[in-house]
Formats: C-alpha cells, sequence, structure tokens
C-alpha cells in the first residue's frame, strides 16, 4: 500500500507520540491509539501496528513521521549467505524485522546490526547502557549510538529520525528509561540484544520490540540457536482454531478434575466421542506449528549457509523429510525405505559421499555421535531424551539450530527440553 | 485375486463383547454388506491414485454409523489387500544419483536435468514421483477379481480372531480331522502343545501357558480351522481393557485358508476312491486323531465311519519309504485294537502275515480286504 497517497489518513510524530489524522471509521484502531475527537493519537511505537492495521484494510495512507527523508517501504536486512548471522537475520526477516536476540557474542550482536544498517547507516540508532559501550559500538559501527539515558532524554524528538532501532544489553538498563526509549520511537524495524532468554524481561519487551527470534545457548558443547519463525499467516489461523478447540475442552476438564495430569486427560478425551475433536484439535495444532513452509524456508536457508558441512536434519514428520528431499535434494531416511536404501544412505553419511541427511526418527540413533557438523531440529519430537540423544550426534565445536514456531507450543516445550537436557 | 496374507489386528481395534467371562468377538455377516459395498466402492474411487490418499481419507472420516466399531476390522483387511496390489515406479536409483550429484557440488537444477535425462523422464515428473515406490505413495490399483463383501467380512473376522489370539496366555483345542496340519502348524510355529489322543473321538492340543511361542503360533491356526471336521478352540486371552475366554467352534464365520492338500499320496487317492464306490454308505475321515505311543506320535490316515453310528475304524496306510518306522507301526496294531494296518507285501513277513488286522498290498490297497477286516 502506498505511504504517500495524497487522500486517505495521515499519520504524523508529535513529542514521542504518533497523531494519525482521519482514521477511517470501518477500520478498527490497533489497542492503545486513543481517539481523541479531532485526531487519534498513542505512543510512537504504534506506527507499526498503524501501518499494518491500515494495510490490512488496504486503504491508502500518508506516512509523514519522517519529515526529512521518505520511510523506507520494507526492512530488508542483507543476509548474505555467507555471512555467519545469516540464519539470525532470515528468522528476523520473517518476523518483520522486530524482535529480540537472546545470548548473541558481542562481535556478532555488530555484524548483526551491521547487516541490518545496510546501505543506509544514517537510518539507525543504537542505544546502549553506558559511554564504555558507546566508545566500543562507534569504533565498530558507523552509526548514531547514544546511552540509555541520553537517547531518553532526547527521545520526544530524536524518535522520529531512524528507522531502525538496536537495544542493546537491555537487562542493563533502568526499566523506566528502556520504556521510554521504546515508547517514544516510531522506528519501524527493532531489534534488542538481551544476555540470556529471561521470559519476565522479555515479555516485558514484547509490546515495544516483539517476540524472541533467535535464542544461542552456548555452554559446553555445540553451540545452540533457537530461531523463532512466525507461521505463514494461514497456518497462524489454523493453529489458533486448533489450538482454541482444545482449549475450550482442557480447560472444562482441569475446571473438573484440578488435580488430574495431561496424560488424564487424554486418556479420557480418548473414551468420549464428543470430546475426540479436541484431542485431534490438538494433534492438529502440533502438526501445524511443526512443519510450514516458513520452516522450509528457513531449512533451505540454514542448508546454503552449511553447503559442504555434514548436516543433519531432523524432521517432525517423513512427509516433512521428503518434501525436503525433493526441494534441496539432500537423502531423506524413513523406515519406510527399503532396508538396503537406508543402510547405503547411512553408509554414504558416514563415509562422506553425502552430505546431508533428513529423518524424523531414523537418525536419532542412526548416526555415529559427533560425526556432523550441524544438526538442524526442524520441529516436532518425544522430548528431552530425544533431543539429547539428536544433539550428540554433533562434534563439540558444531552447531545446533532449533527452529521453533513463534508464539506456539513449541516455544515453551524447546525451553523445557534444553533445561532437562542441560540439568543432567 | 492372489492370496495376501493379511496381518492380525491391533489391540486398539479389536472389537468384542466381554460378557460372562467369554470374549465375543463382534463379527461381520450378511446384515454388514451394505456398508462394506460402500466402503469398497469408496476404495475403488482412489484407483490411479497414492494409497496415502485413501488412507488419510478413512482417517479424516468417522466411522460408518452403520458398521460402529466393526468398520476398523474391514479398513484393516482392505487396505492390506490393496496395499499389496499397488504399483509403485522404480524409484530408488534416482534418488541416489540425484543426492550423490548434489553432494559432489552440482546445482540442483543440473542433477534434475542430468537425471532425468538418464532415467528418460521429464524432471518435473521426476521431482513429483521421486518417492513414488515407498509403500505409501504406490498407486492404489483394483485388485482382480475385484474384492466382494462378504469375502472381506470374513477376512476381517479372521483378522480380528488372530489379533485377539495374539493375547492368549492359556488355550485348549479340540479336533477331529486335519489333526495333523493343525498340530504341524503349531510345531512349526515353535508351540508344542500338549497332546491327548483318542482313537475315536477328538484330539485335545493343550497350551498351558502359551506366551510369547502362542503368540504367532496360534493366530496360524485360524486359518486351518475351517478345514477341521469338527473343532473346539478355547483361549484365555489378556486384552487391554478386557480379559476372558474366546470360545472358537466349528461353525463361526472365519475364513479358510489356502486348501490343503487332500491326499498325500496316489495310495491314499486311490483307496479313498475305491472305499467310496464299494462301501458307499461308509464315510472316510482324513487325519481323524492322534495316537500317542512309546515310539512318539501317529497319525492315522483315515478313520472308516459306519453307516449306522457303531464304532469306527482306524486305517493306517503304510508306504515304509523309511523301513525304519515299521516297528512303530506294529506297535500301533497291537495297542488299538480297531486299526488296520496296509503294509506293503515285501515287507509282511512271518507273524504279520498271519495278524487279522494286517493287509498286505501291491501297487494298491485292495478295499475287500479291507472291508473283510472291518465287517462293512
Amino acid at each position: 500500500m502506498t505511504t504517500t497517497s495524497l487522500s486517505g489518513p495521515r499519520l504524523g510524530y508529535r513529542a514521542g507520540r504518533i497523531v494519525v489524522h482521519g482514521w477511517p471509521a470501518a477500520v478498527p484502531p490497533p489497542f492503545g491509539l486513543r481517539d481523541l475527537g479531532s485526531h487519534h493519537e498513542g505512543p510512537a511505537r504504534l506506527r507499526w501496528r498503524v501501518r499494518q492495521a491500515l494495510d490490512t484494510a488496504r486503504l491508502p495512507y500518508r506516512d509523514e513521521t519522517r519529515q526529512h527523508e521518505p520511510a523506507p517501504s520494507e526492512c530488508r536486512p542483507d543476509e548474505g549467505t555467507d555471512r555467519p548471522v545469516a540464519p539470525a537475520l532470515f528468522a528476523l526477516r520473517l518476523a518483520a524485522c522486530r524482535g529480540i536476540f537472546a545470548g548473541l557474542s558481542e562481535a556478532t550482536r555488530v555484524e548483526v546490526t551491521k547487516a541490518l544498517c545496510g546501505s543506509a547507516p544514517g537510518q539507525a540508532l543504537v542505544v546502549v547502557a553506558d559511554s564504555g559501550a558507546q566508545h566500543r559500538w562507534q569504533r565498530d559501527l558507523a552509526v548514531d549510538v547514544r546511552t540509555a539515558a541520553a537517547a531518553a532524554a532526547d527521545m520526544h524528538w530524536l524518535g522520529s529520525r531512524h528507522e531502525l532501532l538496536v537495544v542493546d544489553a537491555v537487562e542493563s538498563m533502568p526499566w523506566p528509561v528502556v520504556e521510554r526509549v521504546l515508547d517514544a520511537s516510531a522506528a519501524l524495524a527493532r531489534v534488542a540484544f538481551v544476555a540470556r532468554n529471561d521470559w519476565r524481561l522479555v515479555s516485558r519487551l514484547a509490546a515495544g520490540l516483539g517476540p524472541v527470534v533467535h535464542v544461542v545457548d552456548d555452554v559446553g558443547g555445540p553451540s545452540c540457536h533457537e530461531l523463532r519463525l512466525p507461521m505463514p499467516p494461514a497456518v497462524e489461523h489454523a493453529y489458533a482454531a486448533a489450538w482454541s478447540t482444545f482449549l475450550g475442552a482442557f480447560d472444562r476438564f482441569a475446571a473438573a478434575r484440578p488435580g488430574a495430569g495431561f496424560a488424564t486427560f487424554v486418556a479420557e478425551m480418548r473414551g468420549d466421542p464428543l470430546q475426540r475433536p479436541a484431542l485431534s484439535a490438538w494433534h492438529q495444532a502440533l502438526r501445524l506449528a511443526a512443519w510450514h513452509e516458513h520452516k522450509a524456508a528457513a531449512v533451505g536457508e540454514l542448508l546454503r549457509r552449511h553447503r559442504g558441512q555434514r548436516v543433519l536434519v531432523f524432521t517432525p514428520s517423513r512427509a516433512a523429510a521428503y518434501e525436503l528431499a525433493r526441494d534441496q535434494l539432500i537423502a531423506a531416511v524413513t523406515a519406510e525405505l527399503p532396508a538396503r536404501e537406508r543402510s547405503e544412505l547411512l553408509d554414504g553419511f558416514a563415509n562422506g559421499t553425502l552430505r546431508a541427511l533428513a529423518g524424523p526418527r531414523l537418525l536419532d540413533l542412526g548416526v555415529a555421535e559427533g560425526c556432523a557438523d550441524v544438526a538442524i531440529l526442524a520441529g516436532g519430537g518425544f522430548g528431552a531424551d530425544q533431543r539429547r540423544a539428536r544433539c550428540r550426534r554433533v562434534g563439540p565445536r558444531g552447531v545446533v539450530y532449533e527452529l521453533v514456531s513463534l508464539d506456539t507450543v513449541e516455544v515453551g516445550r524447546a525451553r523445557r527440553w534444553r533445561g532437562a537436557v542441560a540439568a543432567r | 485375486m492372489r492370496a495376501v496374507g493379511v496381518a492380525p489386528l491391533p489391540p486398539g481395534r479389536l472389537s468384542f463383547t466381554a460378557v460372562d467371562g467369554e470374549i465375543v468377538p463382534a463379527w461381520l455377516g450378511d446384515r454388514d454388506r451394505p456398508w462394506l459395498r460402500d466402503l469398497i466402492a469408496e476404495a475403488h474411487s482412489f484407483v490411479g491414485r497414492p494409497f496415502a490418499e485413501l488412507a488419510q481419507r478413512w482417517r479424516q472420516s468417522g466411522p460408518d454409523p452403520r458398521a460402529g466399531c466393526r468398520q476398523a476390522s474391514a479398513l484393516h483387511v482392505l487396505s492390506d489387500w490393496l496395499r499389496a496390489h499397488a504399483v509403485g515406479v522404480a524409484r530408488s536409483a534416482a534418488r541416489w544419483e540425484l543426492f550423490r550429484l548434489c553432494a559432489a557440488g552440482v546445482t540442483r537444477e543440473q542433477a534434475l536435468t542430468d537425471v532425468a535425462a538418464r532415467h528418460a523422464i521429464a524432471v518435473c515428473d521426476l521431482v513429483a514421483t521421486l518417492y513414488d515406490d515407498l509403500p505409501d505413495r504406490r498407486r492404489v490399483r483394483w485388485p482382480e477379481p475385484p474384492p466382494e463383501p462378504m469375502r472381506l467380512a470374513l477376512a476381517a473376522n479372521g483378522a480380528l480372531v488372530r489379533g485377539i489370539l495374539r493375547r492368549a496366555a492359556s488355550a485348549e483345542l479340540f479336533v477331529h480331522g486335519a489333526a495333523r496340519v493343525v498340530l504341524k502348524t503349531a510345531w512349526l510355529r515353535g508351540a508344542v502343545p500338549t497332546v491327548d489322543g483318542e482313537p475315536h473321538g477328538p484330539t485335545k492340543l493343550v497350551w498351558p501357558r502359551a506366551g510369547r511361542t502362542a503368540h504367532s503360533a496360534l493366530p496360524a491356526l485360524v486359518p486351518l480351522l475351517p478345514w477341521v471336521h469338527r473343532y473346539r478352540l478355547r483361549a484365555r486371552c489378556e486384552l487391554p481393557s478386557a480379559s476372558g475366554d474366546l470360545v472358537l467352534s466349528t461353525g463361526d464365520p472365519l475364513p479358510p485358508g489356502p486348501e490343503p492338500r487332500l491326499f498325500d499320496s496316489a495310495l491314499e487317492r486311490r483307496f479313498a476312491s475305491d472305499f467310496g464306490r464299494l462301501l458307499p454308505a461308509w464315510r472316510l475321515l482324513r487325519e481323524p486323531t492322534v495316537l500317542t505311543g512309546a515310539h512318539g506320535l501317529a497319525f492315522p490316515d483315515f478313520e472308516l465311519l459306519p453307516p449306522a453310528g457303531g464304532e469306527s475304524w482306524l486305517c493306517e496306510i503304510a508306504g515304509l519309504r523309511d523301513r525304519t518306522a515299521l516297528p512303530a507301526k506294529v506297535q500301533l496294531l497291537a495297542r488299538w485294537v480297531r486299526l488296520v494296518l496296509c503294509l506293503p507285501q515285501h515287507e509282511v513277513d512271518g507273524d504279520l502275515r498271519r495278524h487279522p488286522r494286517v493287509v498286505p498290498f501291491r501297487k494298491h490297497v485292495d478295499v475287500q480286504r479291507v472291508r473283510a477286516v472291518i465287517g462293512g
């Protein structure tokens, strides 16, 4: 949708707040945008929500938030498949350039920011905790770098000047300062770096920065990168519907039987024809979250990134393995294959004839420990033990990528399984 | 239709009623013909499409209200039949070439073009059918002759009973007729029963602790039972949802397995033919029972049943290809007073020649001489 139309709503910026004139009555305003009679007004961070609502309604509008330069239509980070941060940038692009990175090293943070700045470093604002960090960032990167306190003080006029907001080491900043910076910035692309994936912190940051898109766990053994990928809209709706069906039944069950666990729920639902749709919906939701086109694209991206290395892709289903085999031409190893072909494929990987294998179960133990450079856990799975078995296929200097569907049951499950494995 | 061995039903699909300590299978019969016909028609509409699509359709659609839980057994059998007849295209070699080329650094497009040219197919077809040789991706082909509702019902009953018997803890089987083939099958499957044979009645085979050996042996006996003249099987079954006795007896709607050989030799066939002609009022029963003796088990070839329901005779025709078997045969003669032993003339000497129940023969058994012994 054009942002320079002469008719329709007009978006402006005033003292850290976004002002919208001519909001169409037919479109509900985003939460937080208040109707003040002559115009609508809200924190500047709502700019992307306003634009999204108008784009969804297919209404032309004028975005005059940035008075000096035209706003870019879309953030497209320079991913460049040879960059070490390419997978993280891919996940960020899928999340509309709004997200939180957890556990990245300092060098990688700079690398990500460089890639995000692309060809227009003047449009980026990096907010850091103190002047020491400011000095370091300014040495590495030719962008506008300010301390959190300074940025918060100037945000009422500074907020409309950048399209990319990068907040480094959020956990080291006072929360009111962070809140002020995030609220008053009208930047469409927003990224924050946090030291670890603390759910209390990231849930507070979510409104201003978006979801966690990349978590790095580098404690001994292969480094683990959790990439949180949004689902395609159609899949997201189907997931929401299935999850709602399941939750309706589960809530009733939990209210009636507060002490009973999920296993009891499943056992009872199986025996009751009226409740079976809820159980089917649960399975469907898991299936939808486990594999979709964004995950397929991410696997393709990772395979390109690690071309020539020995890669194992653990898929949630046989169908996903076959899909990868067709699209990426990597061998699928499934129980359906004739035994001789299966052993040829595994031998081929062991002796280096094949560089990549994909499969749902057989690779867990069918490949020798430590013989792969990269493992991609694409979704699904059966618990912490299986996850540990999969990670052990990768050598100590290797990389494990875990693809997790954003805002789904997979997020918590991945955290639990990773925690259980780490605790042993 | 080619004979296809249908796997026993898995525990989750077993349909039965547990009542009074008995497990009564939910038999499929003539009343099920309507929905079975519809089920077959639905499967027929998937001819030429991957089997996985049909399986998914069956998974997603609920059970037919006319069938209820009994549909599971019919689906199981029909899918086994269709799987066995489904056709696939050979793609294993093409896959291996593709993956190797790609691992060697050749681009996807180039690898596909090369391999498709080598196998003389279009690139899009190669991609689309890359895994079409796998069981689920094979195309449904309609068996010839086509499946028929009542045949499907019988096969489903067989799969159901075999599925229940896989969980048998103990069992006992009375058979009268076809005893040898039943016992031989049990032996070959590793489940050796305790045998309690009577010369003129049913043989009792007992598996006191069936356990793992009977896991495969008892289900394997089911296709033989319809060939048995009279039988009664009682098996204690421990199913996940119930436990009780499964009782099967002559006349139950079970599918007969492959037809066993009617006679073991031309000698027996000729004897049966002559006997029927000369003594039309008598009945012949093949391998009626198992006799236990010092030399082990013996299987008389025939039981000769008189017309008025009188006491029957056993008849053993010994070809004696192995001469060491003669003492065992003679001992049978001594032990069972109503047994006629037919022996080759050159093997009969001394006392045996004077024995009233020994009938020597040269090329074929003279039925008149047997008749003289049994008084027919």
